[in-house]
């Protein structure tokens, strides 16, 4: 759980899962989060 | 004595839920910008609690008490630039409620960021509605790269007067293939959660190649009797 929607140990391994509602909240976050890495935007 | 007859005793006044919680956002504001600690931890109940999704932390993690909030919250402002915090519009307007158990006023507002776009939940203690006992921010979108819905989903005009060229499918079958690149994001399992992963994905212009579990092969993930 822990580790689930945001960034692990291991540069670029993501877990997601969980209920349906868990998915649709949380995807939005993991895409921003992946996004702002890729751009450049995410600064620590 | 009858009813009618007692004497009319004026209820207090009391501040209606839209102006206290401008006025909490404003002293937010003030206290962000100025980077004061003491002022953070002074908008929060002791035993307050602050979940920030992306905003602040780049991360998910709860935190507890007002003096933990403030530090977290003042050291991350120098590079969050949080700002323009106002009452969300077109959103539930700031009520009474009861949360946990504690009397509220709560109320969705939104701001900006150095990078982005936010909303926040924020739910004021009822008897002393200067200091939150609950604090939600997220980061909403990306300035420059929001999501690809409504009027800027793609249109397809690119190609549809296109006569004898490509058509979606066409490009469709190309992309997939992946035969002149690679992947920005793998996605391993087609369940729920992989989808929903893959589409957010999709919406924000990262490409991405969205597989279903090797231990299901056979069966493409738990929607794919529905998806056929």
């Amino acid at each position: 759980m822990n580790n689930m929607w945001k960034r692990t140990a291991q540069e670029g391994l993501w877990f997601v899962g969980g209920s349906f509602s868990n998915c649709r909240i949380f995807s939005r976050y993991v895409a921003l989060q992946i996004k702002a890495i890729e751009e450049g935007l995410m600064q620590d | 004595m009858s009813v009618a007859n007692q004497p009319i005793v004026a209820e207090p006044a009391v501040q209606p839920a839209t102006v206290l919680v401008e006025q909490w956002l404003a002293r937010l504001d003030v206290a962000l910008h100025g980077a004061s600690q003491a002022s953070v931890a002074s908008l929060f109940a002791p035993d307050g609690h602050w979940r920030d999704l992306l905003a602040f932390t780049w991360s998910i993690t709860p935190c507890q008490g007002a003096d933990a909030i403030a530090a977290l919250m003042v050291s991350k402002q120098a590079s969050t630039k949080a700002r323009g915090f106002a009452i969300a519009k077109g959103r539930t307007p700031p009520r009474r409620a009861q949360r946990a158990g504690v009397d509220v006023i709560e109320g969705i507002f939104r701001y900006e960021t150095g990078i982005g776009r936010g909303f926040g939940v924020v739910r004021l203690l009822a008897t002393d509605p200067t200091r939150a006992f609950q604090l939600m921010t997220n980061l909403h979108e990306l300035r420059g790269f929001e999501e690809r819905t409504g009027k800027r989903r793609p249109t397809g005009e690119a190609y549809s007067r296109n006569f004898g060229g490509t058509n979606w499918k066409d490009q469709r079958i190309s992309s997939e293939r992946y035969a002149d690149r690679e992947p920005t994001a793998l996605v391993v399992g087609g369940g729920q959660a992989g989808l929903t992963v893959a589409a957010a994905l999709g919406h924000l212009g990262v490409d991405t190649l969205a597989k279903p579990s090797p231990q299901k092969s056979g069966r493409s993930g738990a929607w794919a009797g529905m998806a056929r």
